[in-house]
């Protein structure tokens, strides 16, 4: 038997209720406490998404705790003294701390939500004084965070059986739902405290997810597909600018590229002058906002580069992860002035503009008014081709850059097929994609790899000109470290072969073009020579 | 799911008051935690107010097919669940005999419980028999309370010398002193020696208290009722470094 919920209405005094079980249980009223809480998630809402709860919690006399729980269960999954850090993650302990980080990954949290709380429980107990059915009753209010006003919430009663207990809480359920005419409620309170702040949870995906329909013409998909990109910047920023978690700048950074690429592979779609002046806008984004990313990166992965490591050669690596961090920290506030900054005002403003009216361009071969499926799954289907095409051509002595020009086509083919989701069959698409994914990871390796070894020279030219230099131990680590990034490079390099035949497969090639190859023809006969990208 | 039993040949050097004080913090901490009292005496179960009883009695607790979640037991504390002590487990040793396998058999009926909780402690009785040894192979670690005492050094001199002639070199001993008088010299001294000699030594010394003692009256584990005091300190700080052990990090 689950915990049941109930809406107690006037039946939500202790006094009421002992007086319901008296005669069956001793009824043990423990004291009443009240406490100010705050709700934390991640902007993404990871946490509620998986049906938990991580709230600090201030009761009147004591010392804070935070404590994480399961919201239908009400399980304990983890509590420890003191509060939330806003830098670091929360320090439960080993065996939880796994858990929950399983979860936030790289998100940090934010106060999400306000709530007062005035609880009781009332513990029916058996002849020998053992809790056998607990009872909570509980008056509440919630509100955004950090606000004062908040909003009184319905009462809630909960029945909690205990294991091992059962026919005690079925006995328990049955006078109290006999003598009190309650019927157990859904359970939803957390959702009722949000709705009632005005708070929406899951309001945040960075998925495009654009829904489009069969007869829309392609510019106004385009249209849609780029406003929500641009969505997904806007609800970025202040994370980036604040510094908050590494994934605002990613997502941010995601979305950018995303906008780069839907405007490049679709610019026949695009009038001339929108095409030039935000090409060049989102071009110039994409390059103030990489140095920083790109050493988001590199921290994030250091870790995982030293286990191959002695920990003798990782700790003679200490200046150099020093010396990312405060490269890292001057990145970013050239980052925030460049977005705090006229450029990037003026580059929103007239991109919500362009985006807010029909183009409706009258220039020669322009595809906008064409149907948007067959505009995109002719270059959907052109764009594998074309990984195809590059795909064979690839030897184990071709040049790095050759494996980068590979990585690029597969990240636009990607993203292609994720703008036009919903014109396709999902389940065709989620196997496109699942295979893509493989190929793409280790393409997306080996450039890290690639990335990372490079920047391990210029940082030991910036070291030598820091002073003090480092000591000499720091550049040999550095060597040991490039070396045992190239070992990795070369294992991606070896797997790239049977990625590209699997993906370029017969199978495979049929399956893509089941899904976008017979239109991209159809559109080709119909108006050849006047499609070329 | 780690398993860890509080064990000593000895009687009276607070092999419950550890078992049942460390299940509690390690669910106030949120690990799901299950207490396994397996001495008749039913001391654990006493703390917890559970009725020392199991339907079928030891025997039924040992068949396979059984299980052991129909015996469990919540406490009135979260995340804290145990399987009682019933009387019919002085025949315990007798009932394994008669399996396949008696020494393994703990193992196996614990298993099942790994999706469930995050720790066993196991509450043994003072003894050497086939019940130990079924739980030395169960266990990850054996936390092991010895009153600073000659007698002692003795008890962990068989212990360890067991260990090895069993082969059970995965099996983490977890040497802790219990009842400790730093004011004693004796008791300094053991401490000196045996800390010395030993790499199994946990730095934490439960003192003699009686506020321990006092468990049994309010029928609760200390940090339930007596937060502050030096004991429920020192067992917040012997969790620490049993948590450590068992799961990494910190």
């Amino acid at each position: 038997m689950n915990a049941l919920y109930y809406r107690p209405g006037d039946c939500s005094s202790a006094k009421a209720l002992s007086e319901l079980f008296a005669g069956k249980f001793t009824v043990k009223a423990e004291r009443e406490r009240m406490a100010a809480q705050t709700l934390f998630d991640t902007f993404d809402w990871r946490l509620f998404a998986a049906g938990m709860s991580l709230r600090e919690v201030r009761e009147e006399g004591a010392p804070v705790f935070t404590e994480w729980r399961e919201e239908v269960s009400d399980a304990l999954l983890g509590r420890m003294e003191g509060g939330l850090s806003r830098k670091s993650a929360p320090a439960f302990g080993a065996g939880v701390n796994e858990r929950l980080s399983q979860i936030l990954k790289l998100r940090a949290l934010m106060p999400v939500l306000t709530i007062s709380a005035t609880w009781r429980q009332l513990l029916l107990r058996d002849a020998s004084g053992k809790t056998t059915v607990k009872l909570k009753i509980k008056h509440w209010s919630a509100g955004k965070p950090g606000s004062r006003k908040l909003l009184p919430l319905p009462p809630t009663l909960k029945l909690i059986p205990l294991k091992g207990y059962e026919k005690e809480a079925r006995e328990a359920r049955r006078l109290l739902e006999e003598k009190s005419k309650l019927t157990p409620a859904e359970h939803s309170t957390l959702a009722l405290a949000f709705q009632a702040a005005g708070v929406k949870p899951l309001s945040y995906s960075s998925k495009v997810g654009a829904k489009l329909n069969e007869g829309m013409a392609a510019e106004e998909a385009l249209r849609i597909i780029l406003s929500r990109l641009a969505e997904i910047m806007t609800q970025n920023e202040d994370g980036v600018l604040k510094d908050i978690d590494t994934e605002f700048l990613h997502d941010f950074r995601v979305a950018v590229r995303r906008t780069r690429s839907a405007l490049g592979q679709m610019k026949k779609a695009v009038p001339a002058t929108v095409l030039k002046e935000f090409k060049a806008g989102f071009g110039w984004l994409g390059t103030v906002t990489g140095p920083t990313r790109d050493l988001d990166v590199y921290l994030l992965k250091l870790p995982g580069y030293a286990k191959a490591l002695d920990p003798a050669t990782v700790k003679n690596l200490e200046p150099l992860f020093r010396h990312i961090e405060v490269r890292r920290k001057g990145e970013q506030e050239k980052l925030k002035t460049a977005l705090l900054g006229k450029r990037f005002k003026s580059l929103k403003k007239k991109w919500g503009t362009a985006l807010g009216k029909t183009w409706n361009s009258s220039q020669e071969w322009y595809l906008g008014r064409l149907p948007a499926k067959e505009v995109a799954d002719r270059r959907i289907f052109k764009l594998y081709k074309s990984i195809a095409k590059q795909g064979a051509l690839l030897t184990p002595e071709s040049a790095p850059e050759a494996v980068h020009r590979l990585r690029i086509a597969a990240k636009k083919l990607r993203y292609m097929i994720e703008f036009f989701s919903s014109l396709h069959p999902p389940e065709k698409v989620s196997e496109v994609v699942a295979k893509l994914k493989i190929l793409q990871d280790t393409l997306g390796d080996f450039q890290d790899f690639e990335v990372h070894r490079l920047l391990l020279y210029r940082f030991a030219e910036e070291l030598c000109a820091v002073k003090p230099p480092p000591p000499p131990m720091t550049f040999f680590a550095m060597g040991e470290l490039a070396e045992s990034i190239a070992g990795r490079q070369r294992e991606a390099r070896s797997a790239l072969g049977a990625k590209l035949e699997e993906f370029t497969s017969q199978e495979n090639s049929k399956l893509i073009k089941s899904v976008f190859g017979a239109a991209g023809s159809r559109l080709s006969n119909e108006s050849s020579g006047n499609l070329q990208h | 799911m780690k398993v860890a039993a509080t064990y000593n040949i000895k009687g009276g050097v607070g092999k419950t008051a550890a078992a049942v004080n460390i299940a509690h913090l390690a669910a106030q901490s949120g690990l799901k935690t299950l207490v396994w009292d397996l001495d008749p005496q039913g001391a654990a179960t006493f703390y917890f107010r559970v009725k020392p009883k199991v339907k079928g009695g030891g025997k039924k607790l040992l068949k396979a097919d059984g299980g052991l979640l129909p015996a469990i037991k919540a406490t009135d504390f979260e995340n804290l669940d145990i399987i009682p002590a019933d009387f019919s487990l002085r025949h315990l040793d007798i009932d394994l005999e008669r399996k396949k396998n008696p020494e393994k058999r703990l193992k196996k009926l614990l298993a099942p419980l790994s999706g469930e909780y995050d720790l066993v402690v196991l509450d043994c009785p003072p003894s050497i028999s086939l019940v130990s040894e079924a739980v030395f192979r169960a266990a990850d670690a054996l936390l092991i309370p010895v009153i600073p005492t000659t007698l002692s050094l003795r008890t962990l001199q068989k212990l360890d010398d067991f260990k090895k002639e069993e082969g059970l070199d995965n099996l983490l001993f977890l040497v802790f002193f219990s009842m400790a008088d730093r004011r004693k010299k004796l008791h300094r001294e053991i401490i000196e020696e045996v800390a010395g000699n030993r790499a199994d030594v946990l730095s934490t010394l439960i003192p003699y208290a009686s506020d321990v003692e006092l468990m049994g009256v309010h029928r609760k584990p200390l940090s339930a009722f007596s937060t502050n005091s030096a004991s429920a300190k020192a067992y917040r700080a012997l969790w620490g470094e049993v948590r450590t052990t068992l799961f990494g990090g910190k």
